[in-house]
């Protein structure tokens, strides 16, 4: 797809680096140029990025409990999951395959059902801060803006909820306060004012004082933990005037850790400054792996992946056809267990498959 | 030259006889001035019929669905109705764009049809404005309510504020909001001054009749109309600078609305064809919903001498029209998304056709392109009952068209893993099924109240008011 689709950037932004690019060309060929303060664009000390590696990330959610503890999501229940309702800033999405599905755009027969063992491609996704973000557009209220450090901010005292950003996020990582949830008991949701209202005292213990607590009728979404960035730079900034240097405001790599990346076991989430070559951040976009999921939209996201990778060389010990399946992973790290997983297996068929349809067999 | 070489040839024909073929006569059976002023005002001053009562009261409950779910709505949070993540726009804006559309024929009536000199819309425009501003109004409803926090509608409007925050004018529904405040302000303001005369009689006739009360009532909003030659020279010039502003409108309205749906980046809604596209539908749903109304409204009152066959026939012809730019629409919709190799536009439209809501698609076709394809016939638009059941169709397949373009492509948009299923809750359905009831409430005001059909001009297109009538050479 993105072969096939001319950027809008020209030639010169094409040959830029991450970095060159948000700085020079913002807005892209864009008329519209950013409001700022200074030059105009993204032109603070930091410009913040991530890159998420796919082929460390093991699906475990931890960033997406993180994320909710800290950033004070609200918890919506089973009934209002089901109607996909969930608040959850940052997703894992998962993508199922077989070697059928993969072999039909070649002329193979395909696969119809689901598969018997399928692979499971998995893939966090939060907002990715586009620089051209398809959401700022079409707010009327001007609730969703750029800062001049490249986050996609919320002003939550101006949203007014016509959730035309969510509408006009391909990502749909947008998320919609449709009840009081924080307020309101998950119970009696549907009653209104006539359930019980305010939150137990256990509860506001629970929360987060950095964050707000956002009200019903509010869109939010990830903020690539802006508390966290601010006390970065406050801190720094003291540190510094401490030590007589204020000028260098520059916060040094890996002082502002998300809460997705802080918690993350195997570290696939890196978060930074892409303005500094030397960062952890730019040193993983600047690898031939890193994607844009849907960059062919021309609206340079922030947030990047590393493609998954495999070794496609059947002499090579780590050799795989497909990304490997949860049986394979099984023969792979305990060779030993082989022979009993094996009868195990064929005791009961279908027991890959009764784990998606189990899953959502409790759901419903 | 050519003169001449007729002159020597032998002649063609014996004798010409230009076929007479007579022009359709607006007001049938040679009726007098009187008879018409006696007709509309007779429908105002006479006893209110037993039917009025039934339809007032059964329109009103049916109203109070709207109202209680709105209030409902606004206690509880926007989670009563059916909306989830992938699909945040539901109902309320199929809805929304569903009543605007019906708003749309009023003023291409009164404004597009009065600069092209259509005598015949003279019977139906007042109804059919009075129409576009009842529709509005339901229209209004949707999108105000259905934000988050509608205590804060206000941040929509450029209001001086103390945070110096300014709207975003690059917004589609920024637009929108100026686009139909704009259009329900011009489309009353249009309504209006067209009634003034007409309210002027009302308030003599009652004055004649010794109801003070009526008489000073109607008078207030007659603004002191003495029918002078005077007053009639202004009130034309007023009505023509209004026809001339409200016709961008007609246009710009939709167009806007479509726009909506066209700025965004969603497969299936990301297209340059939707303004047009839409504008069409508008007129196709707006026209629908005035044969809908207009037909038993004759019926009723016994109009067939003022609403006659050729202004069905008329109808008819504009309904099959657009029904059939808007078929015509669908297919280049298909074929652009093939032509674009646009994976994600291209399954899109399978998607809509053959996907999960096929069933929605269909019903779209079936009422949208095949149904008015039945007015090529003259004994099909001859026949009352059966047209206003296709004006029935046309109506249910606008509303399913709007369903079909935000539904289908929400539900199925760019990651296959946020693809979602979009079922409206009961509040969904009887918050739209009460907007009808407020719409009927409105309209049956109107009928009672305000004299339907606007007599001057009415008097205007009698063959007696034509100083040629009977001359043949003219």
């Amino acid at each position: 797809m993105e072969a096939e689709t001319p950027s809008n950037i020209g030639e010169v932004g094409e040959k830029m680096s991450p970095a060159e690019r948000a700085t020079q060309i913002p807005r892209g060929n864009s008329l519209y140029s950013t409001p700022s303060t200074g030059k105009g664009g993204f032109d603070g000390h930091h410009q913040w990025g991530m890159s998420i590696d796919l082929n460390t990330c093991i699906a475990c959610n931890a960033c997406v409990v993180a994320c909710q503890a800290e950033n004070n999501i609200p918890i919506v229940g089973k009934d209002q999951s089901l109607r996909g309702r969930q608040m959850h800033w940052i997703r894992i999405d998962r993508y199922y395959s077989d070697g059928n599905a993969d072999a039909a755009p070649f002329g193979a027969e395909g696969n119809r059902e689901i598969p018997e063992d399928p692979q499971t491609s998995v893939q966090p996704v939060a907002c990715v801060h586009c620089e051209l973000a398809p959401c700022e557009t079409v707010c009327p209220v001007n609730a969703t803006v750029h800062d001049d450090e490249g986050i996609n901010t919320m002003a939550y005292n101006r949203c007014i909820g016509t959730r035309y950003c969510a509408n006009n996020c391909p990502y749909k990582v947008r998320r919609f306060n449709y009840f009081d949830y924080n307020q309101r008991q998950l119970d009696s949701l549907y009653l209104g004012p006539m359930g019980p209202h305010g939150m137990p005292e256990l509860v506001k213990m629970v929360k987060n004082p950095e964050v707000t607590i956002r009200m019903r009728g509010v869109m939010e979404k990830c903020t690539y933990c802006v508390q966290r960035v601010e006390n970065g730079k406050i801190r720094h900034k003291v540190k510094m005037a401490q030590a007589g240097t204020p000028g260098e405001v520059e916060v040094p790599d890996g002082t502002i850790k998300t809460a997705c990346q802080q918690v993350c076991p195997v570290e696939a989430i890196v978060f930074g400054n892409i303005l500094d070559p030397k960062s952890a951040v730019s040193q993983a976009k600047a690898r031939e792996q890193d994607y844009a999921l849907l960059g062919y939209l021309n609206i340079r996201p922030r947030t990047t992946y590393l493609g998954r990778l495999r070794n496609p060389n059947p002499k090579m010990p780590d050799y795989a056809a497909q990304p490997l399946s949860r049986v394979e992973q099984h023969r792979k790290n305990h060779p030993a267990s082989m022979d009993e997983s094996e009868p195990a297996k064929k005791k009961t068929p279908e027991g890959h498959t009764m784990v998606p349809a189990k899953n959502s067999g409790g759901l419903s | 030259m050519a003169h001449a070489e007729h002159a020597a040839s032998a002649p063609i024909l014996q004798e010409v006889k230009p076929a007479v073929l007579p022009r359709a006569v607006l007001v049938e059976n040679n009726r007098s001035f009187t008879w018409i002023t006696d007709k509309i005002c007779g429908i105002i001053e006479g006893k209110t019929p037993a039917w009025w009562w039934v339809c007032f009261c059964v329109a009103c409950f049916v109203a109070s669905f709207t109202v209680v779910g709105i209030t409902y709505l606004i206690a509880t949070g926007v989670g009563v109705w059916g909306h989830r993540n992938p699909v945040n726009w539901g109902w309320p804006i199929v809805n929304f764009v569903f009543w605007i559309g019906i708003g749309h024929a009023g003023t291409l009536i009164s404004a597009i049809l009065c600069l092209l000199r259509q005598k015949w819309r003279t019977s139906i425009n007042r109804a059919a404005e009075a129409m576009t501003i009842f529709a509005v109004v339901c229209a209004a409803i949707f999108p105000v309510f259905h934000i988050g926090r509608v205590w804060y509608a206000w941040f929509l409007f450029p209001i001086p504020n103390y945070n110096e925050i300014w709207q975003n004018f690059r917004s589609p529904l920024e637009w929108d909001v100026f686009a139909v405040s704009t259009y329900g302000t011009v489309s009353v303001l249009f309504w209006y001054i067209g009634l003034i005369p007409d309210l002027a009689i009302l308030r003599d006739r009652f004055y004649m009749s010794g109801n003070k009360l009526r008489s000073s009532l109607y008078g207030f909003f007659a603004m002191g109309w003495r029918g002078s030659n005077r007053h009639w020279s202004n009130y034309e010039m007023a009505y023509m600078i209004l026809a001339g502003v409200a016709t961008p409108l007609v246009l710009s309205v939709h167009t806007i609305v479509s726009f909506d749906f066209a700025v965004s980046l969603i497969p299936g809604w990301h297209t340059t064809i939707f303004p047009p596209y839409f504008v069409a539908g508008a007129i196709f749903s707006g026209f629908g919903m005035v044969l809908t109304l207009m037909l038993p409204l004759r019926a009723i009152y016994h109009l067939e001498d003022l609403i006659t066959q050729y202004h069905i026939d008329c109808m008819c012809k504009i309904t099959l029209a657009t029904g059939t730019i808007v078929g015509y629409a669908y297919a280049m919709e298909f074929f652009i998304a093939w032509y674009s190799a646009n994976p994600y536009e291209g399954f899109t439209f399978i998607n809509r056709a053959f996907g999960p809501y096929w069933w929605s698609y269909w019903i779209m076709i079936s009422c949208n392109v095949i149904t008015p394809q039945f007015f090529w016939f003259k004994s099909v638009r001859n026949n009352t009952t059966f047209v206003w059941v296709l004006s029935l169709f046309v109506n249910v397949g606008m509303w399913f068209e709007r369903f079909v373009i935000i539904c289908t492509s929400l539900t199925r948009d760019f990651l296959p893993s946020s693809w979602g299923v979009l079922s409206p809750t009961v509040v969904d359905i009887f918050t739209f099924f009460g907007t009808f009831g407020v719409f009927s409430v409105l309209f049956l005001l109107f009928i009672r109240f305000l004299p339907i059909m606007p007599m001057a001009e009415l008097k205007a297109v009698t063959p007696q008011a034509d100083a040629f009538a009977g001359d043949d050479h003219h």
